[in-house]
């Protein structure tokens, strides 16, 4: 910890800004302590000079040995109170944290409420009582300051008494002080050493806070906080002086505060972390060909070659290899595949909405006939309006804070141009199609209040709202429990039946696709392994990997007792993706091409293809030799 | 949503929020209270000084009420406070209610002017830092930011003061430097105050920002192409908003804080300038009611921010039931 400490930047010029303070608060008082007292009238006001650096003030006296004299009281004062504050805060709040529930949430809720107060103002309080001077500055600050070390003991403390070891002292019948002294003191002792270090910062700003006022230091004494009063005073006459004992508490504060803040980076490297997240990605415009129509029936979505790449460890990983499709208008089809097959990024990579920094490219790309790497061409609202949604936890899918309504009419008043009447009526239809009953309650409604199938059902009808020819579900069913996944796959079957809406299936269970399907897409390790049409998929599936999901697909009404089939062996790292075949590590019926050669995609029946030298070996391949 | 589910869902945490008031009002009357009490040795020879004649501070300590047994003192004291007679400045003989209440409009002036310019700048500073830094983008902004705000909050509302005195009003002789007799006077104490609570505040949304957008209904959000406005200023701000003002009170009681300081730069004519004459010059009537005054504004505006996290994030209300 402290080396990683030690190691940001800001930590050394910190402990070195914070050392040369030191070292001027042990000697400039030796060195000129008479020198800054001294009164020299002759030489009253005057700006800088080689004598006088920073000139003198309205007395005649040295304004920068002044200011350096200064730093020993002031920091002597900060760090008093901060023990003070410590010693106070540390020992309320630790005992707090180890007394009988009731009790310690009364102090809990008292350490709060103080802790509400201006630290300054609860400092100005105190000192109306025990009066003015340094002594009494000294204890005022210090306990303003306690209630926020009670607190972190508090917390700190309390993180650790629900700790095994802790727990069984109380039961033997240790008393909450001795608990306090024995088990919690220790373990928190390194962090609390750390906050006071950070407190004296604070301290120090406080306690010249009020010598400033001239609630602390009295003259002929003087700190920084009651140099910098004197400056003030004559501001205009010698600016100097002020300027200089601010630039002093500053630099000593600064020194102090960032030692804690280098101190939180090098414990906590998540504190500046930006974490996961969504975003629309860079695409790489390339020439789009014609698209052919599948079956007669025109194609709502036409991929050609789609790749998605990600920067890893100075090079590109390729969580998506140039997987080609196509779909018909009304079509309903499945992507199956283990996570991290790519098949979730595909649906995002279709919709735009691949994270940054991942990089889409493809031959073709086009939804309606339109070209979606060409931002242009396919605008929001296209897509908007031809391309609806559907997430896998409709609890956090669904934002907190904002009504079911708000929710499901923003999209369509933007985009639809409707008003707020007829968004809403049309939110209600909506809902109504999902079997929601009372819709017009729901409108009003958030949604923490209703079950993970009701939000299901809400997320399905929002993506509805702008009657999209084409709904991507993505694990639309892996969050819900199996009676409620039942009842989500026959509201997306009414759908796409009544409707008319072709909907991409994004699955892991290749149980819930085929239910649905007409016709599903097996990836692995980015790639399309086998496409084929649901009867096909029953009957024979082709590729070894297939076969092994749908063995891993519990049967209905099976038992329980017995564990799940899984396909054996992990996917691959997609930092380290097989040579060959990409599934070979894990193949029944591997062979020795398998490890050199990647098959490609062949086809092997009508509406069947697959990409196996074994299983699918061509036309054009060769007879593949026996292990 | 029925008045009835309404009040099922407010009507508990109303009443939660109002007792923990009235708890905390009361425990402020007492410590107000107390401070002449608890000062050392006898508080009518403090206050008279040590030169003052025994009968004079016999008569000033039947004045104030201290023969009386404690709690008859503290009965006596409260029901004064009910009816906003918080006695007479020991110094100018001027009623405290009319001292405050001089004084009250220079102070919330400069409190609010102050509490403007933080809700002005700071939330949006942070939605846009952290919009353009989400995902780890724009590294170097990200570190300017970092840097920027680390100085401006470790800036001390005095120290900013003297900075902001300096330059504008010594250097370029742009505005004035002390008084309230300019209505430019209150923009560099405004400025000095709320510098601080601006950082902060900017960082902690900055954060919160990054957090929210990482999350998957930001994603849903995208997915139905709403516009900036929509994404960031709904989607975003009310996610961010909540936590904003989870500190809110925090930043609240800093600019109160820091007014106290500040006005006594500036020489301003508010609260803060008083309570620090009256607490050099053992005013005990003055420091009580100003005190009193500027306590329960700070319980009052926490239970207001309480309630108004209640009714924008509507799971605080369930939690806290």
């Amino acid at each position: 910890m402290a080396r990683a400490f030690l190691s940001a930047p800001s930590g050394i010029a910190a402990t070195l800004l914070l050392l040369l303070i030191i070292a001027v608060g042990v000697l400039a008082p030796i060195v000129w302590g008479d020198a800054a007292a001294r009164v020299d009238l002759a030489h009253a006001t005057e700006g800088p000079s080689g004598h006088f650096l920073l000139g003198t003030d309205k007395l005649g006296r040295d304004i920068l040995l002044r200011t350096l004299v200064a730093t020993q009281l002031s920091l002597l004062m900060a760090l008093a109170s901060a023990l003070i504050g410590a010693g106070l805060g540390l020992g309320f709040g630790g005992l707090v944290a180890v007394l009988p529930a009731p009790a310690r949430t009364v102090g809990e809720r008292v350490i709060e409420v103080v802790l509400s107060f201006p630290p300054i103002l609860v400092a100005i309080f105190f000192t109306a009582i025990v009066g003015v001077g340094i002594q009494s500055a000294i204890v005022a600050t210090g306990i303003a300051f306690a209630p926020s070390f009670a607190r972190l003991a508090n917390s700190l403390a309390r993180s650790v008494a629900s700790k095994d070891d802790i727990a069984a002292a109380r039961a033997v019948g240790i008393g909450p002080l001795r608990v306090f002294t024995r088990y919690v003191l220790p373990n928190i002792a390194e962090t609390l050493i750390v906050a006071t270090s950070a407190g004296i910062a604070a301290a120090l700003i406080a306690v010249s806070a009020l010598s400033f006022l001239g609630l602390g230091v009295q003259a002929p004494q003087f700190d920084w906080g009651r140099t910098l009063t004197e400056g003030i005073a004559s501001f205009y006459t010698a600016p100097l002086q002020a300027l200089a004992v601010a630039f002093a508490i500053g630099a000593a504060g600064l020194s102090l505060g960032f030692l804690g803040e280098a101190f939180a980076h090098a414990t906590n490297p998540l504190l500046w972390g930006a974490g996961r997240g969504h975003a629309i990605a860079r695409t790489v415009l390339q020439q789009s060909t014609d698209p052919s129509p599948r079956n007669g029936r025109p194609l709502v979505l036409s991929v050609r070659d789609l790749t998605v790449t990600f920067p890893r460890n100075g090079g590109r990983v390729t969580p998506v290899d140039s997987i080609s499709f196509d779909m018909a208008e009304g079509e309903v089809i499945g992507i199956v595949g283990e996570s991290g097959s790519g098949k979730s990024l595909t649906a995002l990579a279709i919709s735009r909405l691949v994270p940054y920094p991942g990089e889409v490219s493809a031959k073709r790309l086009e939804l309606a006939g339109r070209n979606l790497l060409d931002p242009n061409e396919t605008d929001d609202r296209f897509l908007a309006l031809n391309l609806g949604m559907v997430f896998q936890d409709p609890m956090s899918s669904l934002n907190p804070v904002l009504t079911i309504g708000t929710q499901l009419t923003e999209g369509a008043r933007v985009h639809s141009n409707l008003g707020r009447r007829e968004a809403q009526s049309r939110a209600i239809a909506r809902l109504s199609e999902v079997h929601i009953p009372n819709p017009e309650q729901l409108l009003s409604a958030y949604p923490f209040e209703f079950s993970g199938g009701m939000r299901q059902r809400s997320m399905i009808a929002m993506s509805r709202m702008n009657e999209p020819r084409l709904i991507i579900a993505d694990e639309p069913t892996t969050a819900l429990d199996v009676t409620v996944q039942k009842q989500i796959i026959d509201v997306l079957r009414e759908l796409n039946r009544e409707r008319g809406t072709a909907i991409l299936l994004i699955s892991h269970n290749i149980g819930v696709v085929a239910q649905i399907c007409s016709r599903v897409i097996v990836m692995y390790a980015g790639r399309v392994i086998e496409d084929v049409d649901t009867r096909s998929l029953l009957r024979k599936p082709a590729h070894p990997y297939t076969r092994a999901l749908i063995a891993a697909v519990p049967p209905l009404g099976a038992d329980r007792s017995v564990p799940l089939t899984t396909v054996p062996g992990r996917p691959p790292d997609l930092d380290a993706i097989p040579s060959g075949c990409p599934f070979n590590p894990r193949c029944p019926l591997v062979t020795s091409r398998c490890r050199v050669e990647s098959p490609s995609l062949v086809a092997i029946g009508d509406s069947h293809s697959a990409a196996c030298w074994v299983t699918a070996p061509g036309p054009s391949a060769d007879t593949p030799s026996a292990r | 949503m029925t008045d009835n589910s309404a009040l099922a869902r407010w009507g508990p945490y109303l009443a939660q929020r109002l007792i923990s008031l009235a708890a905390v009002l009361i425990a402020l009357l007492f410590a107000t209270f107390m401070i002449v009490r608890l000062v050392p040795g006898d508080p009518a020879r403090r206050i008279l000084g040590s030169e003052a004649s025994p009968e004079d501070v016999q008569a000033l300590r039947t004045e104030m009420g201290l023969d009386m047994p404690i709690l008859n003192q503290f009965a006596s004291y409260s029901s004064h406070v009910f009816r906003i007679d918080l006695g007479h400045s020991f110094i100018t003989n001027q009623p405290v209610a009319q001292i405050i209440a001089e004084r009250l409009p220079r102070t919330a002036e400069l409190a609010l002017a102050a509490l403007l310019l933080v809700l002005i700048l700071s939330i949006p500073m942070g939605i846009a830092a952290g919009v353009a830094t989400r995902e780890r983008r724009r590294p170097r902004l990200e570190l300017a930011f970092g840097a920027l705000t680390s100085v401006g909050g470790a800036l001390p509302e005095y120290l900013a003061a003297t900075f902001l005195a300096f330059f504008f009003a010594v250097f370029l002789r742009l505005l004035p430097v002390a008084g309230a007799d300019n209505p430019l006077s209150v923009v560099l104490p405004a400025l000095a105050i709320s510098i601080r609570p601006i950082v902060v505040l900017a960082r902690i949304v900055r954060v919160e920002t990054l957090n929210v957008l990482a999350q998957d209904f930001i994603r849903t959000a995208r997915s139905k192409r709403l516009p900036a406005v929509l994404l960031y200023g709904r989607h975003t701000l009310r996610n961010v908003i909540t936590s904003a003002l989870t500190i809110g009170g925090l930043v609240f009681t800093g600019l109160l804080g820091g007014t106290v300081v500040v006005e006594n730069v500036f020489a301003w004519p508010g609260l803060g300038t008083v309570l620090v004459q009256a607490v050099l010059a053992r005013d005990y009537p003055v420091i009580q009611g100003v005190t009193l005054f500027l306590g329960i504004a700070v319980v009052v505006v926490n239970t207001t921010i309480d309630l108004l996290l209640g009714v924008l994030d509507p799971r605080t209300a369930v939690r806290a039931q």
